[in-house]
């Protein structure tokens, strides 16, 4: 969503989006956790009985209570994920606008979602841990790289690590040799 | 058998038969299960050679680089005890030609779709092994030219019915479900049962000579026999009063319900009505009582649909009327008319049940 932090002092704009976003983009973030921890009880099960009723939901068959949460096919597609929200606000203005919003606060709190602050006029990014923000200190890794994303997600049905896919960038940033032993310890690890 | 008719015959039902075992007996034998890949190949196989014959069939029936093949096909005799015989024939005419190829085609085509629409589903290999059963089943009611070889593929097509209803035999309700149509299937295939001993007694076994000799059949015999194969077709297409199955079958894959209630299993009982005709011709009770049940059945679906709520009963009941209407056009003599609804009816609800989840 784009924001600009110059010209909205009184931090209305940010409280309004942050009230449609942060609730939005959890839900969506924990449906695919809760329908992963238990399919059959949150999400809806398989999606080969399915049958749509009345244009409001699905059941099972002919008659069954109507199901929540996703199929099992969604959730072995995508890994469920903590959101992670990145703002390009000063962690002084999060804290005044979550103090209001209390969904925002709540899902921040108990850390339903991750909130990062980037400081406007610094860049400085800061994390919210354990009820404040701390500076975020990058801890470089190294990713494996592979040519071709089918390289890495075919050999297993698991969800996997992240990984550099060469195709998918500019050839100007990745350079022709640059990650070659890594592509050899991301071979070794596997 | 080296008559290429004899070979096409055998294969459109034994292809299909063929790799069904293959995989079956991997199932039971290997130490694990076959890989979702190894059953596609295999069954596929078996329904491609399936139709393939199947095509090769209508090119003789056709009379394509040959003269044209109609009438009974001899493959000995199944059974023979002292004098009693139950001969192995396979009949090739307009009515089975059609059906035998309509049958193979939609069999693969879905076969075709659940490769990805079950993709990692646990009963994957399940699936492709009733489909393949069914498909023998189909072919052999399609091409039957003796009403026990009928039964048996009646039977065949009732059965994997009932274990695809239950595919999901973890939970209760498609267990009750497919209970309830196995039952519904036995009550009404007695009917078919005893017709074909029935006619063991009136007449030569063969549906094709009962054909030829129907108007040799007393008013009496004719009636009860029409009757005996009406119930069975009532059952196998649940018409009033056997309709409460086909709701509750919905509990199974999409695909197979598509399959089995929106295009082939449902017109099989309209199907068995157009092979014995001649005897249903010879008895006008029986065909009124027909006209009555159909479009009793076609009035009590329409009104149902108008206030179904979830996708698939009302999909069932939409069904479920125009099989009525078929019913009632069959026992009204227009045979032709029938036969041209019922494809073109099993062609347009294969697709809105396939297209029903989303």
């Amino acid at each position: 969503v784009s924001y600009d932090p110059a010209v909205d002092t009184n931090h209305g704009v940010l409280e309004r989006i942050l009230a449609a976003v942060g609730p939005v983009g959890a839900g969506i973030s924990l449906e695919y956790y809760f329908s992963a921890v238990d399919n059959e009880t949150f999400g809806c099960g398989t999606k080969l009985p399915h049958n749509v009723t009345g244009l409001i939901g699905v059941m099972n068959g002919h008659q069954s209570d109507l199901r929540t949460g996703l199929p099992l096919q969604m959730v072995e597609l995508h890994e469920p994920m903590r959101l992670l929200l990145i703002v390009d606000a000063t962690p002084d203005a999060l804290l005044a606008v979550a103090g209001r919003q209390a969904e925002v606060a709540e899902l921040v709190v108990n850390a339903w979602v991750q909130l990062v602050s980037v400081h406007p006029t610094t860049g400085a990014m800061a994390v919210f841990e354990r009820g404040a923000f701390v500076p975020y200190e990058p801890n470089p890794t190294l990713l494996p790289v592979v040519d071709r994303s089918p390289e890495w997600h075919m050999c297993t049905r698991q969800h996997v690590t992240p990984a550099l896919v060469r195709s998918a960038l500019p050839a100007s940033a990745v350079g022709q040799r640059q990650h070659l032993e890594v592509v050899e310890a991301g071979v070794a690890l596997r | 058998m080296s008559d290429p008719v004899h070979v096409a015959l055998a294969l459109a039902i034994l292809a299909p038969f063929t790799s069904v075992a293959v995989v079956g007996l991997l199932m039971l034998l290997g130490n694990r299960r076959p890989s979702e890949e190894t059953a596609v190949r295999l069954v596929t196989v078996g329904l491609l050679v399936s139709v393939l014959a199947g095509v090769a069939v209508l090119g003789a029936f056709w009379g394509v680089a040959r003269a044209a093949v109609e009438g009974d096909i001899e493959f000995g005799d199944w059974l023979r005890i002292g004098d009693f015989v139950i001969p192995a024939v396979l009949r090739v005419d307009g009515i089975s030609v059609t059906i035998s190829l309509f049958a193979s085609v939609l069999t693969a085509l879905i076969a075709r779709f659940s490769r990805t629409y079950l993709h990692k589903e646990p009963g994957f290999v399940r699936f492709f092994v009733l489909l393949g059963l069914f498909a023998t089943g189909t072919q052999l009611v399609a091409l039957a030219g003796a009403l026990e070889l009928f039964f048996a593929g009646w039977e065949i097509i009732g059965i994997s019915s009932a274990f695809f209803i239950g595919f999901f035999h973890e939970r209760t309700e498609p267990v009750r479900s497919s209970i309830r149509a196995f039952a519904t299937y036995r009550f009404s295939d007695a009917g078919l049962l005893i017709a074909t001993v029935a006619t063991l007694e009136f007449l030569a076994p063969r549906v094709s000579r009962s054909s030829t000799r129907a108007g040799t059949l007393e008013p009496f015999q004719a009636t009860v026999l029409a009757l005996l194969f009406l119930v069975s077709a009532m059952g196998k297409s649940a018409q009033l009063p056997f309709s409460g199955w086909l709701p509750r079958a919905m509990e199974g894959p999409t695909p197979s319900s598509a399959l089995f209630y929106g295009a082939v299993s449902i017109h099989a009982g309209l199907f068995l009505l157009l092979r014995v005709w001649p005897v249903l011709e010879v008895s006008p009770a029986a065909r009124a009582i027909g006209v009555v049940v159909g479009l009793s059945t076609a009035v009590y679906a329409a009104l149902v649909v108008r206030v179904h709520t979830d996708a698939k009963g009302a999909l069932a009941h939409a069904t479920l009327a125009q099989v009525g209407l078929i019913l009632a056009e069959i026992c009204m003599g227009w045979t032709t008319l029938a036969l041209t609804h019922l494809v073109c009816h099993a062609l347009l609800r294969l697709g809105q049940y396939l297209k029903a989840p989303t």
